[in-house]
């Protein structure tokens, strides 16, 4: 995308996201807070689609929606006020975490702005789709193994952990 | 031959251990054995008499290559067939005197020979010192036999102090003459300076210690409360005579005026030996006084006449003395003891043995013909150029033959006690001192050969001396016959050894006991103050330190602990299980971590 | 006018609220949304990066894959620790899981 468009979506879509991302946790209904995040990274995808991102984004975008319906499930299940219609604060070290949250967000964006990064020019050949296959496919392919051992291992761990009555058969 | 010199040596000493072991053949084997001892010896004398001089030494000392053996030549060969043949005789004489202990006591007497002839035949001043010191120890053992008489072991205390505090003497001459001159061999000339008269005297002193010389005279005395064969050999003949040996072996070792001191104190002490035996009570004590006389003669034939004439006058005192102590012990058997109050008119009931006594005395006494009469008269002719010893001698002589008439006239004369008994083992005893009686009449024709023995000058005499002699040996027994009586007073001085004892007492005795108490009270008041003094500090110190320890260092150490529990339990706080603040901390540690990074990547 | 400060600056103070919310809430899946916002951000900075610095480094597009596999591995795992703990102690609130507090 051109610079102009980049511009146009990336502002509007970084606010929101921020906002979203904000709320999640000043809400105090739990479905709400769930969906807020859903919103947040959702619209974290779009902001890779317009960074030139597409797979990323489209996956982002993928990957969100599932996970954060898991998510409600979840919350509605283990929270006590899952509606929110009580109004508990269910915060803790509310300023510690806020001034360190904040301190270090600055931190972390005056390095961000101040620093000289080498910047560089989008390429008409920049690398696509394809690109990346290869490189998932070819190069990386150890670490995509690892990570879907990661996978499995990881979802039988969960049931397990889960499972009522521990992990070993009484 | 010089197999023959070590085995007159270890023969006997063989045989002292032999009977000291198979107890009930005691008296044979003494007598074989002092048998087997007296060949060797009469052996070295006929090879000497052929003028054979042998030499068997070796190494004492590697360092000063000292050296250490005997020598056969015509003086030992002589003193040790004197030494071997009285011994035998005394052996002899012994297995009839002891009734019981006979295997200690002969054993001892064997013993005694062996370290005597040892001493009469080294071939220098070590070996004799060596021996000296061996015969001093077994005098003293012999004289200590007797385990019922208290008197018996103070006696061989006092002849052992005695003899060994002189032997000090004999020790300083023999290092300062290795120091001084580099040799001890017998006639090394003294060295100079204050050398020299410490090996004068130091031999000297010796000498007057081992026989018995005045002021050192007391210890013979006590002696005699030992067994009466023991004072036969040794306080009459051998072990005495040593004092003289050692006069006449030093040879050029003591020419000049070492031997005109010797000559001096022999002259004095013949004068006062004479006299103290005059008035003793007891017989024994008579014969040690007359002892210590002719003694004194012998250190003056030394001095003035030279070796063969001390030699001469040795030998033939020896038999007579010797017969006249045999004698006295077998009287002593018959009447219970030796005093003059208990012997009277012994004699007239024991007249063998009286005859024996008799003999002996007159010998000593210096009757014509007898052995010591022409001894004696050539030490006068001697003495006749120094006029003061001659004036000396002829009163001693006068003396002798005074202290000898008295107690043959107790003997012969005196009330008849009842309480007599037939000695057991008489006849033994008897015949063995006859036959030193028998010595005693003839040895007088000795004195020549004696001479040419030694390679020295033959005894003279002149008819001025036998008129002389004669004389003094008149006036003697005139004294006693005519007045018996004496002052009381002067009898006491004279009973207690002209107070020599109390005089020695003050002079060494006294001094000896305060600088004993003042060192205890030295060491008591100071050193074991300062010991004392030193545990107490010790202790102060000690117990400073423990309280130190306690409240300072324990205090420190506890406060340590205290202060790392209460780091423990601040540090404990961080945990506080909360998941949150863990991972509050974990962030503030990551930022930190980069803060650092980022400044060393800056810089 | 987007660069890659703008890109890093949005992603910072995205970290941050997910910071806030990992350390400030007290339900433990609220923690894990919280963590979920930081592993959003660190991506946003892997695909800044990307466009802008290195548009050829198709191995940083495979990283941002592994990170959101991260995400829901994590989350799975998370979510199943909640169904334990609520099954022994009734409570997902993490001031209530202190028990190793020393």
């Amino acid at each position: 995308m051109s610079d102009l468009a980049t511009a146009l979506v990336f502002w509007p879509v970084a606010v929101l996201m921020l906002a979203t991302g904000l709320f999640v946790f000043i809400t105090s209904s739990m479905a709400r807070a769930g969906l807020l995040l859903l919103a947040a990274l959702g619209l974290e995808g779009l902001l890779f689609l317009a960074l030139a991102s597409e797979f990323l984004g489209v996956l982002m975008l993928l990957m969100m929606s599932a996970e954060m319906v898991i998510m409600v499930f979840f919350m509605v299940m283990f929270m006590p006020d899952p509606g929110g219609l009580m109004g508990m604060d269910m915060t803790h070290d509310k300023r510690r975490s806020i001034g360190a949250a904040v301190i270090l967000g600055l931190a972390l964006a005056i390095v961000a702005v101040v620093t000289d990064w080498p910047a560089r020019v989008l390429p008409p050949d920049a690398p696509d789709v394809r690109a990346i296959g290869f490189e998932v496919m070819g190069r990386s392919m150890f670490s995509f193994l690892f990570a879907a051992m990661a996978i499995l291992f990881t979802m039988v761990g969960g049931v397990l952990v889960a499972k009522q009555g521990g992990r070993y058969e009484r | 031959m010089a197999a023959v010199l070590w085995l007159t040596v270890l023969v006997p000493a063989a045989a002292a251990a032999l009977v000291a072991v198979a107890r009930p053949a005691a008296r044979g084997l003494a007598v074989a054995g002092a048998v087997a001892a007296a060949i060797p010896a009469w052996v070295l004398l006929v090879a000497a008499a052929e003028g054979e001089q042998v030499r068997s030494s070796s190494t004492w000392l590697p360092a000063g290559e000292l050296q250490a053996g005997l020598v056969l030549d015509g003086l030992s060969a002589l003193m040790s067939a004197t030494v071997a043949t009285v011994g035998l005789v005394v052996v002899v004489y012994a297995t009839g005197y002891f009734r019981e202990r006979a295997a200690s006591a002969l054993a001892g007497l064997l013993a005694f020979l062996a370290a005597m002839q040892g001493l009469v035949l080294a071939e220098g001043f070590l070996t004799l010192l060596i021996f000296w010191e061996l015969v001093g120890a077994m005098s003293a053992r012999l004289i200590a036999f007797s385990r019922d008489d208290p008197r018996a072991a103070a006696g061989a205390v006092r002849a052992f102090l005695t003899t060994r505090a002189a032997d000090v003497g004999l020790y300083a001459a023999v290092l300062a003459l290795l120091a001084g001159s580099g040799s001890l061999a017998f006639g090394t000339d003294r060295p100079d300076g204050a050398l020299d008269a410490l090996v004068g005297l130091g031999l000297v002193l010796a000498a007057m210690g081992k026989s018995a010389q005045a002021p050192l005279q007391t210890w013979l005395s006590g002696a005699m409360a030992g067994p009466t064969p023991v004072s036969a050999l040794l306080h009459s003949a051998t072990m005495v005579a040593a004092g003289v040996f050692l006069l006449v072996r030093s040879g050029e070792t003591l020419a000049g005026w070492p031997l005109e001191v010797a000559g001096w104190v022999g002259a004095v002490t013949a004068v006062g030996g004479a006299v103290i035996a005059l008035a003793q009570d007891d017989l024994k004590r008579v014969l040690a006084g007359s002892t210590t006389s002719q003694l004194g003669l012998m250190f003056v034939a030394a001095a003035a006449g030279g070796p063969a004439l001390a030699l001469f006058h040795l030998i033939a005192h020896a038999a007579g003395k010797a017969t006249m102590f045999l004698a006295a012990g077998v009287f002593g058997h018959q009447r219970g003891g030796t005093g003059l109050d208990r012997l009277g008119g012994a004699g007239r009931e024991d007249r063998t043995t009286f005859a024996l006594f008799a003999l002996g005395g007159a010998s000593i006494a210096a009757v014509p013909p007898l052995a010591a009469f022409w001894s004696k008269d050539a030490i006068v002719v001697a003495a006749e150029e120094h006029p003061a010893w001659l004036v000396l001698v002829l009163i001693a002589a006068a003396g002798s033959a005074a202290h000898v008439l008295r107690p043959a006239l107790i003997l012969w004369r005196g009330p008849s006690r009842d309480g007599t008994r037939s000695a057991a083992g008489r006849r033994v005893m008897v015949g063995a001192a006859s036959l030193l009686a028998l010595a005693s009449l003839g040895l007088g024709a000795v004195g020549g050969p004696l001479a040419d023995l030694l390679g020295a000058a033959a005894p003279e005499t002149s008819a001025v001396s036998v008129a002389l002699s004669l004389a003094a040996l008149l006036a003697g027994a005139g004294t006693v016959l005519l007045a018996p009586r004496v002052p009381i007073r002067l009898a006491t001085s004279v009973r207690r050894q002209l107070y020599t004892n109390e005089v020695l007492r003050a002079l060494a005795e006294r001094p000896l006991l305060i600088a004993a108490r003042l060192t205890d009270a030295f060491d008591r008041r100071m050193v074991d103050a300062a010991v004392d003094g030193t545990a107490r500090g010790v202790l102060a110190i000690a117990r400073a330190e423990d309280r130190v320890e306690r409240s300072g260092i324990d205090a420190a150490v506890d406060g340590l602990a205290r202060l790392v529990g209460r780091g423990g339990r601040q540090s404990a706080r961080i945990q506080t299980g909360r998941l949150h603040e863990y991972l509050r901390d974990t962030l503030l540690g990551a930022t930190a971590i980069a803060f650092v990074l980022v400044l060393t990547a800056l810089t | 006018m987007i660069s890659l400060p703008v890109v890093l600056a949005v992603a910072a103070l995205m970290f941050a609220i997910g910071l806030y919310g990992v350390l400030g809430q007290t339900n433990a899946i609220m923690v894990i949304m919280g963590v979920e916002l930081m592993l959003g951000a660190a991506m946003l900075n892997v695909v800044g990066f990307l466009r802008y610095a290195h548009p050829d480094a198709t191995g940083g597009s495979f990283f941002v894959l592994i990170l959101m596999t991260l995400m829901a591995l994590e989350a799975a795992i998370g979510f199943g620790l909640v169904i334990a703990t609520f099954r022994n102690r009734r409570t997902a609130e993490i001031d209530d899981l202190a028990d190793l507090k020393g």
